[in-house]
């Protein structure tokens, strides 16, 4: 789908990005001044790069060999900007119908309608941006973007500038998008929680270099990633459903929303019990743990205060910097860190069955999320 | 008393020119201005500077000055104006004609300092995301840079305006100072100052021009913040 | 800080009394009063012929003469509103009786200068043909404007206009006037070839090589061109004694090699 090899440099920075991109919704991520910004700018057109090649759906949008560099406004490529930028002397219904008219006309894909209905922008169509909420304005800066009908969407850190209420509140309306508009999106964040909501598929970035592209699992076993990702630390996020609150215990108990891979179709779901919540039971949650969190045990243990137990079976493991990553199936894949010598002394190997402990304290929610 | 204040026709018709010109030259140099503003703004090249100080030159320069070399270039046996008046039959110096384009040229600099304030004030972050929507350059500056700028445009129009009220120098030199065609109001009052019995007529225009300079400033601060206001509220 | 402006203080108090020092010994070398200078308000006209005098007088008595030249108009306003002059020089006794009737001038001091004559005047190389009588079609000898000086109150317009009128050529051409602020305006026009004819006074073509002469309206068309000149009320000495140089025959020869008509018993 998208197919890059391209350098650029701007004085003390430069940036190498290699990646061929086929699926249809990929993280990018990377630390803050990785060149994240800088690469969607590349992609888009507002920047050009000093050499290399990119190329959409086999149409090429630059190539430094043979000169062709179609500018921005002919790319058809979408962006939704950090700090929204939407035009102030229009209004909402005029900022979302700017590029809608500027597409082909067999190219429109969506009606006003549709992208207000989807986002729920009905109650702003006519203020002005100066009077939106930071949430309300993502929303519309979003909707402008899928009404140019893009081929593709790059959203450069969308909820950067937003607080957790409002990241909570953002986040179901993008994976909305992500399941029913059906266009290819980048997702470009420094933090891997919010990355890991919305897409399996990873383009990781640090300090202008491409350091891994793959799926998240792989990449955690990857030392080149394991080298810049763990000092930030990696996260599992799982898509839960709340099940019931336990209001003696306080505690809320969580059940895996899909099954994942090739698991016993028979066993029961796996579960996990969070400090209690407020979520209503029936909805469907991102449910984020560290690696680092979950302590393993050779065998169940008795009469802990540790409010989850699981079993799972170890899929693969790697040795980094004196840590073990070790990647768990226990119904979904599930990342432990333990340290090396631990992981010696309890004799762990592929294939072997441990026991997993993990306080309710250290399972968060992140959010209700939005899956059709 | 109010008979004194009642204008003659002399007089009319130097207020009547006067506003007419300013007109004119408001038209003539809104175009040129926001072109030259918008690329003082916008791009870097090397003859940017020159640029730059030869818009500027009749900010600094005496206005005699300009109006001279307006007249060895534009005279009827100027450089330019020989051609001029050969192809075209048309007279430019000492007529009406010239007394807008002293204006202009005298004004031009305004014009372009302000619509030049206007644009970079606009938010170039803007007309990216105008880009990346689908807007070409020359539509992202249409419905975008524009409406933003306008400001600053408007700002620019007025002082063009009000300096073309007050232009002399430039204009008695390339203009003259013909009663009914180039005779704008400060140069009537300058002719009564200068002929015996001229203190009634002078005294008149004097009031005018201050309560049509008045005019023009409050008209334009109202236009001001009208358009800010839609800019920013809607 | 304090030290900085108080530096400033001291230099800016060291230029004052530089620049009131200076002023004062300009008048010091000078003699230490304007007695020592006259100051001449003369007509447009006499610019040239004004100065060569000036000059020659200076060279022979060391008396500084100076010279402000505009149309006889203005500068009666000027002394009417206080100028300084010594020595006024009109083109015409309208003004000079305009300053008097104002207590302005010595009326006792008052001369007939000198003489001077209207002429027709067009740019070099656009002569045309006229005819200076009544019946002639002016308005279709020559294209575009003609150029005096303002008929309101410049002499050398006033002349034109009675001039004009006296040959019925005044309503014919009364809408292509280009009206200038003294007569060199008027010359200046022709000059530029921004107006195809223009009436000056005949010393005024002779100075210009960029316009000819067409014809010289006659005499009887408009009144005697007079140049009064007279004292101003507290002139100076020396201002008695240069208004005599001019009635000199020395003055008459410059004044007659410039081409003015000197009078005879007037």
């Amino acid at each position: 789908m998208l197919d890059l090899d391209i350098t650029f440099g701007r004085g003390s920075f430069s940036l190498r990005l290699q990646a061929k991109l086929t699926e249809r919704v990929i993280g990018l991520f990377g630390r803050s001044g990785s060149g994240k910004t800088t690469a969607v700018h590349l992609v888009a057109g507002l920047l050009a790069p000093r050499q290399g090649r990119i190329a959409l759906d086999g149409r090429t949008l630059f190539s430094a060999a043979d000169r062709i560099n179609v500018p921005a406004h002919r790319r058809r490529i979408g962006v939704v900007f950090q700090d929204t930028r939407l035009f102030p002397h229009l209004s909402v219904r005029n900022n979302l119908g700017y590029g809608q008219r500027l597409a082909p006309a067999g190219d429109r894909r969506f009606g006003l309608d549709q992208i207000v209905e989807l986002l729920e922008l009905g109650s702003l169509l006519d203020r002005r941006p100066q009077h939106l909420s930071g949430g309300e304005r993502q929303r519309v800066a979003l909707g402008r973007a899928l009404l140019s009908s893009p081929k593709l969407l790059l959203m450069d850190e969308p909820l950067a500038a937003l607080d957790q209420r409002l990241k909570k509140q953002i986040i179901p309306f993008l994976q909305r998008v992500r399941d029913r508009v059906g266009i290819p999106i980048i997702y470009i964040s420094h933090e891997i929680s919010e990355v890991l909501q919305l897409a399996d598929h990873l383009l990781v970035l640090d300090e202008g270099q491409t350091i891994g592209c793959g799926r998240y699992g792989d990449l955690a076993q990857e030392h080149r990633v394991l080298d810049h990702v763990l000092p930030t630390g990696l996260m599992n996020v799982l898509e839960m459903i709340v099940a019931d609150h336990e209001q003696q215990s306080g505690c809320t108990r969580l059940v895996l929303a899909d099954r994942v891979g090739d698991s016993d179709a028979g066993a029961p779901r796996f579960e996990l019990r969070s400090a209690l919540s407020d979520v209503a039971v029936g909805e469907r949650v991102s449910v984020a743990t560290r690696p680092q969190d979950i302590a393993l045990a050779l065998a169940a243990v008795e009469a802990t205060s540790v409010r989850n137990q699981f079993a799972g079976t170890i899929r693969r493991f790697v040795h980094h910097g004196g840590q073990a990553i070790v990647e768990l199936d226990v119904g979904a894949p599930l990342l432990v860190e333990i340290s090396s010598g631990s992981f010696s002394r309890l004799e762990l190997a592929v294939g072997k069955r441990v026991w997993c402990l993990l306080k309710a304290n250290a399972v968060q929610l992140l959010g209700v999320c939005s899956r059709s | 008393m109010l008979r004194s204040l009642s204008l003659t026709p002399e007089e009319w018709s130097a207020v009547i020119l006067s506003v007419k010109v300013a007109l004119w030259c408001v038209l003539v140099t809104t175009v040129p201005g926001v072109a030259i503003g918008w690329v003082l703004a916008r791009k870097r090249f090397w003859g940017l500077i020159m640029v730059d100080a030869v818009v500027h030159l009749p900010l600094v320069l005496p206005p005699v000055v300009v109006g001279y070399v307006l007249l060895v270039a534009l005279g009827r046996r100027g450089v330019v104006g020989r051609f001029i008046y050969e192809t075209l039959g048309l007279e430019v110096a000492f007529t009406w004609r010239a007394a807008v384009i002293a204006s202009a040229i005298m004004g031009f600099p305004l014009m372009v300092r302000a619509v030049r304030l206007g644009m970079e004030l606009v938010d170039r972050r803007l007309e990216q995301a105008a880009r990346t929507l689908g807007a070409s350059p020359g539509r992202v500056f249409v419905t975008i840079t524009l409406p933003l700028a306008m400001p600053g445009i408007l700002t620019g129009m007025v002082l063009s305006f009000a300096r073309s009220l007050g232009e002399f120098g430039a204009t008695i030199t390339f203009a003259g100072n013909i009663a009914g065609d180039t005779r704008t109001l400060p140069l009537a009052v300058f002719t009564y100052t200068q002929v015996p019995g001229g203190e009634g007529p002078a005294m008149r225009l004097v009031v005018l021009s201050v309560l049509l300079s008045l005019a023009a400033l409050i008209v334009s601060e109202l236009l001001a913040r009208r358009v800010k206001r839609m800019v920013e509220h809607g | 800080m304090k030290a900085l402006s108080l530096w400033m203080v001291f230099v800016l108090a060291v230029w004052c009394l530089v620049a009131a020092g200076c002023d004062r010994g300009d008048r010091a070398v000078s003699g230490g009063q304007a007695a020592g200078t006259v100051t001449v308000f003369a007509a447009a006209s006499t610019t040239e012929v004004m100065t060569e005098l000036a000059r020659r007088y200076e060279a022979a008595t060391g008396v500084k003469i100076k010279c402000s030249f505009a149309s006889s108009s203005t500068l009666a306003k000027q002394i009417e509103a206080g100028a300084q002059a010594d020595v006024y020089v009109s083109a015409n006794p309208t003004w000079m009786d305009y300053l008097i009737d104002r207590h302005m001038i010595q009326g006792q001091t008052r001369v007939a200068l000198v003489g001077n004559e209207l002429v027709l005047i067009a740019p070099r190389g656009r002569r045309f043909t006229v005819q200076m009588k009544q019946d002639f079609a002016i308005a279709d000898a020559f294209a575009g404007r003609l150029a005096v000086g303002d008929p309101d109150h410049v002499p050398a317009g006033i002349y034109a206009r009675q001039a004009l009128e006296n040959l019925g050529w005044w309503s014919a051409l009364e809408d292509r006037l280009v009206p200038a602020m003294d007569v060199r305006g008027a010359l200046l026009f022709v000059e530029l070839a921004e107006a195809d004819a223009g009436i000056v006074y005949e010393t005024d073509a002779v100075i210009s090589d960029k316009v000819e002469v067409i014809a010289a309206f006659p005499q009887a068309t408009y009144d005697a061109v007079r140049y009064p000149a007279a004292l101003c009320h507290g002139a100076s000495d020396q201002a008695e004694a240069f208004l005599e140089y001019l009635q000199s025959s020395k003055a008459a020869e410059v004044f007659t090699k410039a081409g003015f008509r000197t009078l005879n018993g007037d």
